[in-house]
């Protein structure tokens, strides 16, 4: 199977997949994206009354009834209410496949816009950019740790680092953002608890820039501290299955010094499911870290879905799962094409 | 009699094997202290922490937002303790309107921060309902000075047909404002000026005055002096009947601490709380570990012994399973569908097989090829009976493993979706109170014993199963014990 063979197969899956979700979120949630539309189209009639007054204004009560009902009428044709479930069903499925996911009910981007993606793109990149530079600093502490580790196999850092990962893996993360705000902003009054600018904000743009660095330290902190141990113990397990390989032994028994045989041979070969890990790492921590968010109220994707949640903003909710849903399968695919870009080996064979 | 020794043997060989991991048998400890947790719930708090959770009227007598009460022993000040004291009647007299009861109980005040709150709780046993009943409640300080705290007249009633009397309840707190009212004009008599910087009745709180040395400044808690010694709290009952008695009367000092662990917005016992919230985790995680390893475990297995073709399409849609982002599908359904706890394990299990089931599928693929599968082949078995008699059993103590280490991730994603407001509100749960801090900001107001315990729960039941699983995982393959 070539390359581009497997590359379109496994777009080809990742859409079916988004297609398929879209299909059961439409299935499982019928009743209320109805009233989500319904709660639309009364929103538009509203609207038409107020504009059009001044006609109204010359006509009979009945005239005007007349006139309102007609509009909604043509709505709900318009949005296709009047149609079977069947069919809604479908029509549900395109919207949602066309990131159609109408206004929000209480909800508003800083400059008013009321649409629900026009929500989810102003906070998305909030939220990658912490997660992101979080990750950044999780992947270089874990190669670097992992590497040792695996090299001292068995040694103290090595066990402790294991046990760490453990550790770290079983704690809430957003838990531990709260002891973080419990410690630095409470007790120790260094950090803020929350939010991204101060109020007021800073003028100077290096101003700006430090203040943002420093709303940004505490919740990079938690993720970096709660993530690296669980990456390093990856890298490490990755590099001493490397290790034990025969060409390591060959190499070591040729006489290669030893570090051109760590970063030639060993880091060669275990670069790519690495870097598929890394690539792994961000996006689950992109969906995983939603809950952080929340507590130290970073306004981005986590905090919008707590608010959703909280005032009953279900087209919110489920713009974000959505949209979630396709940041994390598209990395998902850009993950195992990467793999097989870097590993040729694995091509071969689709499972 | 043979298969049990020799189980027993295996065990034995296992357990020998197992104490080599001091990790496992942390795990094990921590585990066993869960279970006796759970097991012992019913004796260390009082069920109605469960039935009654979300029932303000069983929590009202506690303080809200509290600390424990032992942060005492590590502090220079004495935070006043919760008591319960029962008011005994002093003496009764007849009158020819009807009968007046006088109550009395002592309080010995011995700390430097008064109670948060007083409540005067009674019961009247009333034969003419019609008529009103008068409460008298005074406080005779150490200092010999008085404090009238309340004087009212309670509502009149009626009398149920049929019924000679009714029992009246009659609940009277410093945060009344009758109560709040009196306290301030005792202190107008001493401090007039600090009494007039008051602005407003609900932002005054009347308990400094009545447990501070009378001088000025007494109203404040940064500038009041605590007068220790007894208290005598005074009641006198205006009765409309002679036959009207005072059935159950008694005065709770809501303590400025509480417990061992606080309490929460409610006045919810925290201790309790954490306690009855073992059971929630326990289940949630090794529940959903057990139906996902379960379906994993046949799905890949029947995917790896059918092959061809039914083995593609079992794996694909695996993949689809696999490749969802369960966590914001799950805050999905648990905001439109507010499911049970049940529903949140069959849900949580529905969406963590797919993992499970492609490792058991990778093993399943080496062992169809081992040599006794083609024997019972051979022997002209049947496919269920391949699958389940020689497939299955050479996997089972994988599945332990397996088992242990899904139980932490459960709980974990649990503990997520409550901590969104979106568990089973109806049950304590670690997940919930810490949802309960974050509404109520306990964070940025330090209050630790809040956010503390539940999360260090959470994390300790998790560590105990990724501790076993790992040492499982170390035993049973020994590919990775070489590390």
């Amino acid at each position: 199977m070539g390359f581009k063979r497997y590359v379109i197969i496994r777009g080809f899956n990742a859409t079916v997949t988004l297609i398929i979700i879209a299909f059961l979120i439409s299935v499982l949630f019928i009743g209320t994206l109805d009233q989500i539309i319904k709660a639309q189209i009364l929103g538009e009639v509203q609207a038409y009354v107020r504009e059009h007054q001044r006609e109204f204004a010359g006509m009979s009560p009945e005239e005007r009834e007349q006139a309102i009902k007609e509009y909604e009428n043509r709505l709900i044709k318009k949005y296709g209410l009047d149609q079977p479930i069947i069919i809604r069903i479908f029509i549900y499925t395109w919207r949602i496949l066309t990131l159609d996911f109408g206004n929000a009910v209480r909800m508003r981007t800083a400059a008013g816009s009321q649409k629900v993606m026009d929500i989810i793109i102003e906070r998305l990149p909030r939220t990658v950019i912490l997660f992101t530079t979080a990750e950044i600093f999780v992947i270089l502490f874990g190669v670097f740790i992992g590497l040792r580790a695996a090299r001292q196999a068995g040694s103290s850092l090595d066990r402790g680092i294991s046990i760490f990962a453990l550790i770290t893996n079983s704690l809430p993360m957003w838990w531990f953002g709260m002891l973080m705000i419990l410690l630095f902003s409470y007790y120790l009054n260094l950090f803020p608890s929350g939010g991204f600018v101060s109020l007021p904000p800073p003028t100077d743009p290096l101003g700006i820039f430090l203040d943002f660095l420093w709303h940004l330290t505490l919740p990079l902190l938690t993720v970096f501290f709660i993530s690296f141990g669980g990456f390093a113990y990856v890298v490490r397990n990755i590099v001493l299955e490397t290790l034990q390989e025969d060409f390591v032994m060959a190499a070591r028994a040729k006489g290669v010094p030893e570090h051109k045989v760590i970063y030639g041979h060993v880091l060669r070969t275990a670069a790519p499911p690495i870097i598929t890990m890394s690539l792994l790492g961000i996006v689950v921590s992109l969906s995983g870290a939603i809950i952080t968010e929340t507590v130290f109220s970073w306004p981005g994707m986590g905090l919008a879905y707590w608010i959703a949640i909280e005032q009953g903003d279900v087209p919110v909710l489920l713009g974000l799962t959505y949209v979630t849903t396709i940041v994390f399968i598209i990395a998902m695919v850009l993950a195992d094409i990467l793999y097989g870009i870097l590993d040729p080996r694995i091509r071969v064979g689709g499972g | 009699m043979a298969i049990i020794s020799e189980f027993a043997n295996k065990f034995k060989e296992f357990w020998k094997e197992f104490k080599k991991q001091k990790i496992g048998i942390v795990g094990l400890f921590l585990l066993i202290l869960f279970i006796t947790i759970t097991c012992l719930a019913p004796l260390i708090a009082p069920i109605e922490t469960l039935t009654r959770w979300n029932d303000r009227t069983y929590w009202e007598d506690l303080p809200e937002q509290v600390p424990p009460e032992w942060i005492n022993m590590f502090s220079s000040e004495k935070y006043a303790t919760q008591q319960w004291l029962r008011l005994s009647k002093w003496y009764e007299r007849i009158t020819e309107v009807g009968k007046a009861e006088y109550l009395y109980a002592t309080y010995s005040y011995m700390y430097d921060k008064p109670p948060s709150e007083l409540i005067f709780k009674m019961t009247i046993r009333c034969y003419k309902p019609e008529k009103p009943a008068t409460v008298i409640i005074k406080v005779l300080r150490p200092d010999n000075l008085t404090i009238t705290l309340v004087q009212i007249v309670l509502g009149k009633g009626t009398l149920p047909e049929g019924r000679e009397f009714i029992d009246i309840k009659v609940r009277i707190t410093s945060k009344d404002k009758m109560f709040r009212q009196n306290v301030l004009s005792f202190v107008y008599k001493i401090d007039p000026e600090g009494a007039s910087s008051i602005a407003t009745l609900e932002l005054f709180d009347p308990m400094y005055a009545i447990f501070s040395k009378a001088q000025k400044g007494m109203l404040f808690e940064r500038t009041a002096e605590p007068l220790k010694g007894p208290y005598q709290f005074l009641v006198s009952v205006f009765l409309s009947d002679s036959r009207d008695t005072i059935v159950d009367a008694q005065v709770v000092i809501v303590g400025r601490v509480y417990g061992l662990l606080g309490t929460d917005h409610m006045g919810r016992d925290l201790f309790a709380a954490i306690v009855w919230g073992t059971w929630a985790a326990l289940a949630i995680g090794v529940l959903t570990s057990l139906i996902s390893v379960f379906i994993g475990l046949i799905y890949g297995v029947v995917s790896a012994y059918a092959g061809g073709k039914v083995d593609e399409i079992m794996q694909r849609i695996c993949e689809i399973m696999y490749s969802l982002p369960v966590l914001p599908l799950l805050i999905l359904l648990a905001a439109i569908f507010k499911p049970s706890i049940w529903n949140i394990i069959l849900i949580l299990a529905i969406f963590s097989w797919p993992g499970i089931s492609k490792v058991v599928r990778s093993m399943a693929l080496q062992i169809k090829e081992m040599p006794f599968i083609e024997a019972a082949k051979v022997y002209g078995a049947s496919r269920f009976r391949i699958v389940f008699k020689h497939i299955l059993p050479q996997l089972l103590p994988y599945t332990f493993a397996m088992i242990a280490l899904n139980v932490p991730g459960a709980i974990l994603v649990e503990a997520g979706i409550s901590f969104l407001g979106l568990g089973d509100t109806t049950i304590p749960t670690w997940g919930q109170i810490l949802y309960y801090a974050q509404v109520h900001m306990a964070t940025i107001k330090g209050m630790w014993w809040w956010v503390l315990p539940p999360g260090l729960a959470i994390a300790l039941i998790g560590m105990s199963f990724a501790f076993i699983g790992s040492a499982l995982d170390t035993i049973l393959n020994p590919k990775l014990r070489k590390a």
